[in-house]
């Protein structure tokens, strides 16, 4: 069922949140602290430098491996500093009809269009309904789509849906378009018949915006009353503050919110010790914005 | 402060009858702290209730940067802790002695052992106990009123209470016990239940639950779809919380008899056991003269999923408030523009 970490604030080394915290994304991948469920099948993320050269444009790195045994992962972690990041581990049903490969890793980003997306969730029965998406989807976009998940489709229709895809847009836009595209989804569902729930929890980044959403379709609605997903919304945290690390033995952003800088958002805490952090409302959008060195945030209600 | 006198200071617990009373101090420990020594910490283990005495208890939670809020400070006569007693989450605050204080501990080990066996004193505490969480929920909802402090952005449409339930067929015991969070009823429990209640339909949008009803004597239990419990704003509804399948709703206004706490609709399309308020009566107002044993265990089991949820509106209402404190301290407080 995946887990999502996305950053955006002052440069942290890239360790400090793939690995170091007690529940860091990567100890996720078999010890998720709310999600009853292994995340082995990739690793990706898209991590932006200001350092770097052509800042703008993210370091991508997509494996199938499970990442906690990936030493140049590692070793990359170890160097780089980014000032933004959206990184996903991959958690799938446990059979062989799951297509584990590279293309179905998140996070999605097509050539030349900077927001990038990762998702955690899935759509039900989404194999029967993904023709009918077509129309909505841009052909220049269409012809990128590689891989076999929902979550390419979900981004495919949102950056369809934007004005101008290829230019860092403010999170209004942003989240303009993926109202646009979750009631096309609502809308193929409705038309199939489809009303089983669905869990669409999506973070997109830009490396200068963020904007996290907590949305599930017909939520609560399952044949199977002890599915994991479908009877507890997913869980989506973000904590802020400034100077990222371990202070007082603790990892944690510190320096109180009226000096905070820097904004941490995922799927769960990275941290066993949750008080710092607090949950993006169901139903909602956070929405965060860089305005030169400040950040803003606002909670955005989303009805579709 | 005399031991006997510790209950009237609460008026939650003040209704505890002299058995009721005799049994919570002959299964209670004592505890003392000195100034400044810490009686749990936010995220600790959650083990026992305390009841001060006297002295004074500070009570702290933390916020996204680092920072603290201080709540109001505990005082002789009042009870910090309950939640230890009702669910199973780890400590949400940390609690100090802000003076040299004194009072009773009462372990949640042998709390649960008690209400097992259906003690009588026990199961009122439990009751008095599901009162205070609901009279403290509902000053967390009076605060998040009075202050405001919601983002235009996150209100929803208005809700339209125009919509009348319409009865739905099928097995309302089945469903009830596919439940997790309604685990603890079983099967003969779900069937007591579901025997005297109705399943109805509510489509996604209409409201069920107004917060000018004057006759909160329904329990709603979600069995499919969820319900929004949210607060009338010009503009729109301020969301405080989503409740999904196994969820209780409208229970703060049946434990304390007063208006609903806030508005409901449907979230999603729905079906819901509607329960009537009279059901409840020997679970919301136990005594030691009611029949509490083997053959009403079910209401035992109704009891433990009531305080949980009590428990759950309240957390949620703090969260909501304390997201709302900490965005405008974010937006407000400069954001990096220090840098």
């Amino acid at each position: 069922m995946c887990r999502i970490l996305s950053y955006l604030g002052t440069p942290v080394l890239l360790d400090h949140l793939l690995y170091a915290p007690d529940s860091s994304l990567l100890n996720q991948t078999i010890h998720a602290r709310m999600l009853a469920m292994l995340n082995l099948a990739g690793f990706g993320m898209a991590a932006w430098d200001p350092a770097s050269h052509e800042p703008h444009a993210p370091f991508r790195y997509r494996t199938t491996q499970v990442a906690l045994f990936d030493r140049n992962l590692k070793a990359l972690a170890s160097k780089l500093q980014p000032s933004a990041l959206l990184a996903h581990i991959r958690g799938v049903a446990y059979n062989s009809t799951v297509q584990i490969n590279e293309q179905n890793v998140h996070p999605f980003r097509f050539d030349g269009v900077p927001l990038a997306m990762a998702h955690n969730g899935d759509l039900a029965d989404f194999r029967s309904v993904r023709f009918d998406l077509v129309p909505y989807v841009k052909p220049e976009f269409a012809r990128h789509i590689q891989g076999s998940t929902d979550s390419e489709w979900l981004y495919a229709l949102t950056v369809s849906a934007l004005e101008d895809p290829y230019r860092i847009n403010a999170p209004e836009e942003i989240l303009a378009a993926i109202t646009r595209a979750l009631a096309i989804v609502r809308e193929v569902r409705r038309a199939h018949g489809i009303d089983r729930s669905s869990s669409t929890n999506l973070i997109f980044c830009d490396g200068v915006n963020l904007v996290a959403v907590r949305f599930t379709f017909d939520f609560g609605k399952s044949g199977q009353a002890q599915m994991q997903g479908t009877n507890e919304f997913l869980s989506m945290w973000y904590s802020f503050g400034s100077d990222y690390g371990l202070h007082d033995n603790e990892w944690k952003l510190t320096g109180g919110a009226a000096r905070a800088d820097s904004v941490i958002v995922a799927s769960e805490p990275l941290t066993s010790d949750f008080a710092t952090w607090i949950e993006v409302p169901e139903y909602s959008a956070l929405l965060v914005r860089s305005d030169g060195a400040r950040r803003m945030a606002e909670i955005h209600a989303l009805e579709v | 402060m005399a031991r006997a006198d510790i209950f009237a200071q609460s008026p939650q617990l003040a209704r505890l009858d002299a058995l009721a009373r005799a049994e919570v101090l002959a299964n209670a420990t004592r505890f003392a702290l000195d100034s400044g020594q810490v009686l749990f910490r936010q995220g600790d283990v959650a083990d026992a209730l305390y009841i001060l005495e006297s002295g004074r208890l500070g009570i702290e939670t933390r916020l996204p940067g680092d920072d603290t809020a201080a709540l109001s400070p505990i005082l002789p006569g009042e009870v910090v802790g309950e939640f230890a007693l009702l669910d199973d989450a780890p400590r949400s605050a940390r609690v100090t002695a802000l003076l040299p204080s004194e009072g009773l501990r009462i372990s949640r080990a042998r709390f649960h052992a008690l209400l097992a066996d259906a003690q009588p004193g026990t199961v009122q505490l439990a009751a008095g106990l599901r009162r205070l969480v609901a009279t403290r929920t509902r000053a967390t909802l009076a605060r998040i009123a009075a202050e405001g402090r919601f983002e235009p952005s996150s209100l929803r449409r208005a809700i339209s209470f125009m919509a009348k339930p319409v009865p739905v067929a099928g097995d309302a015991a089945a469903l009830l016990a596919g439940l997790g969070k309604l685990a603890d009823l079983g099967p003969d429990g779900a069937r007591a239940l579901a025997t005297p209640s109705r399943m109805v339909g509510v489509e996604r949008g209409q409201g069920l639950v107004c917060i000018n009803d004057d006759t909160p004597n329904t329990l709603w239990i979600v069995l499919r779809g969820a319900l929004r419990a949210s607060m009338a704003r010009t503009g729109g509804a301020e969301q405080i919380s989503i409740h999904g399948p196994g969820e209780c709703v409208n229970v703060i206004a049946l434990e304390d008899g007063a208006a609903p706490s806030l508005d409901i609709a449907a979230a999603e399309d729905c079906v819901l056991l509607r329960v009537p308020g009279k059901v409840l009566q020997p679970v919301l107002q136990p005594d030691s003269t009611n029949d509490s044993g083997s053959a009403n265990d079910w209401h035992g089991a109704l009891a433990l999923v009531l305080g949980r949820q009590l428990v759950r509106d309240q957390r949620r209402a703090n969260r909501h408030l304390g997201r709302a404190l900490a965005l405008e301290r974010f937006n407000l407080g400069g954001l990096g523009g220090h840098a």
